[in-house]
């Protein structure tokens, strides 16, 4: 498999490939490329990892590790894979690691009272993540190509899979809270604010 | 805490020269307590406390929803902030600071981690506004009433904000030291959002290395966030720079920087705006490949809006904005994000 063929791939996963893209790992599909379908349900597997399933022990984590006494599947720390690598499974336990995490954020959707909001982050159990529904249950490819040759990804996303779409964005805002409450703690210099999120006394802090 | 009613009658009836003693010490006694009503000199005793005591306490959080227990250790060694927090519920995370590094340790399998490939990543910014007061002009500041946290005896400080377009506080502060010992933030009706207080404190206590450290045994995954050396900006970073066209009154941007997202190597602008007192942040992504995408999420004292927004020659991008704000206003700033020529 070519490297452009795993990126696309890798974009198709994460609802970022354009017709271009996804044309590409159709055409490797329909091929009867057996890596692009090893490939997939490699990413899937990863997506599920990272949608808070337990893993299993024939899947090593590359982690971060602090000195000699640290362990982790046997890997010594050189093993930790590059940020750019679209290998999910080390994106799972990277070193990087969020801060302000020591409340435990859950998922929690908006109180009902909040003002517009689209999120139904219902998830039951493992989501294989195919908002195109471009594969179909055996993991081959749909035939449901337009006659002009546009494939399913004319469809909106929320229509073809609902709740994905808004649970991605819903991840996604978690995310970016947990990295506010990180700039924050580390632009407050001081105390247990706002690590704790608490309140936090920019002004305070900057008085010292 | 006024002058007790009493000092006259005492004063009258003594001998003369005991008298002028007597008063000569009531007035310098007198003068501390009049310092003390002062409610921005509480303000500074406060920040000093936390910055330069040494203490470990045991603490509660209560973000609306969720009780959690935490513990921390702090202390100045060779002049260095030295700090750890632990999460005492359930996943052991800790925070660890050395001055102006901050460490965060978690286990492998805890689930914060599935966030981290949705992160920007890097060296972070300083915040670059260092005019302000070290009380925010948009609050009205008021000393309350006498309490007790956590065995000490306290004094409740009021932070009013002058708009409904952010939090109220109230602070209980230690008679002694002007340590925080509790504090609570307040949405216009008068609900408390958050509480933070403490249930156990030292203060002016050794706090040894060891309980400094992080404990590392397991794999622990260790993750450190420090200030860029310099701003660094991507140059392959297409697109214009942003700001919010509405922010309440007193607020200003302090940070804004570029970065990028690891899994998927998109850069992300980022904006921090504060009133000396609240904060928020906003982040400009394109929206490639999410299209639609919008949510709200408020937790505890942090409200948070994604939305989409179009920009005529530039495309769609994915505008989000968290922080300690109330939800009305951070959506009416959201939809006010926009370039800057």
């Amino acid at each position: 498999m070519t490297e452009r063929l795993r990126e696309s791939l890798s974009a198709l996963m994460d609802d970022e490939a354009d017709d271009l893209e996804l044309g590409r790992v159709l055409r490797a599909m329909e091929a009867g490329d057996d890596e692009v379908r090893e490939t997939w349900s490699r990413y899937q597997l990863a997506s599920a990892v990272m949608s808070g399933l337990p893993m299993t022990a024939s899947t090593p984590l590359a982690v971060e590790v602090d000195g000699p006494e640290s362990v982790m599947a046997g890997k010594p720390a050189a093993a930790q894979q590059p940020y750019r690598s679209r290998n999910w499974m080390s994106f799972a336990a990277a070193a990087t690691v969020t801060l302000a995490v020591v409340l435990g954020w859950q998922w929690q959707d908006a109180p009902a009272d909040a003002p517009t909001t689209a999120s139904t982050t219902a998830s039951s159990g493992p989501v294989m993540s195919d908002p195109r529904g471009i594969l179909n249950a055996a993991g081959g490819v749909t035939t449901a190509a337009e006659p002009s040759g546009r494939s399913a990804v004319s469809i909106p996303l929320r229509q073809v899979a609902p709740g994905s779409g808004e649970r991605g964005a819903g991840h996604q805002v978690d995310a970016y809270m947990l990295y506010h409450a990180e700039m924050s703690a580390l632009n407050a210099r001081s105390g247990m604010m706002p690590f704790a999120r608490y309140a936090s006394f920019q002004g305070a802090a900057r008085s010292r | 805490m006024s002058v007790p009613p009493y000092r006259c009658v005492l004063v009258d009836g003594l001998v003369p020269a005991f008298r002028q003693a007597m008063l000569a010490s009531l007035l310098l006694a007198f003068l501390p307590a009049q310092a003390a009503e002062d409610p921005h000199r509480w303000l500074e005793r406060m920040n000093h406390a936390l910055v330069n005591r040494d203490y470990r306490g045991e603490f509660s959080y209560y973000d609306g929803s969720e009780l959690s227990s935490l513990r921390i250790f702090h202390a100045v060694i060779d002049g260095e902030q030295r700090e750890r927090l632990v999460h005492l519920d359930g996943s052991r995370r800790e925070i660890v600071r050395r001055g102006d590094q901050v460490s965060c340790v978690l286990d492998p399998d805890d689930h914060m981690l599935e966030f981290t490939e949705s992160i920007p990543s890097g060296p972070f910014a300083r915040s670059f506004s260092h005019g302000l007061a070290s009380v925010p002009d948009d609050y009205a500041v008021e000393l309350a009433s006498h309490g007790r946290i956590a065995g000490r005896p306290a004094r409740r400080i009021d932070l009013i904000p002058d708009d409904d377009t952010r939090y109220g506080y109230r602070l209980w502060l230690d008679d002694e030291t002007g340590m925080l010992l509790r504090s609570e933030l307040l949405e216009s009706s008068g609900d408390r959002l958050e509480i933070f207080q403490f249930v156990h404190l030292e203060l002016d206590v050794p706090v040894s290395e060891a309980e400094l450290s992080a404990e590392l045994e397991g794999g622990r995954v260790r993750h450190r966030l420090a200030f860029a050396e310099r701003q660094e900006e991507d140059p392959e970073a297409r697109g214009p720079a942003w700001k919010a066209g509405w922010v309440p009154d007193g607020f200003t941007m302090t940070a804004t920087d570029i970065r990028r997202v690891p899994a998927h190597d998109r850069p992300v602008h980022t904006l921090r705006y504060s009133d000396g007192l609240a904060s928020f942040s906003v982040f400009v992504e394109r929206s490639r490949g999410k299209p639609g995408w919008q949510h709200s999420r408020r937790r505890g004292a942090t409200s948070a809006v994604m939305r989409e927004l179009e920009v005529d020659d530039q495309g769609r991008f994915l505008v989000t904005v968290v922080g300690e704000i109330p939800m009305r206003t951070a959506e009416q700033v959201v939809r006010s994000i926009e370039p800057v020529r």
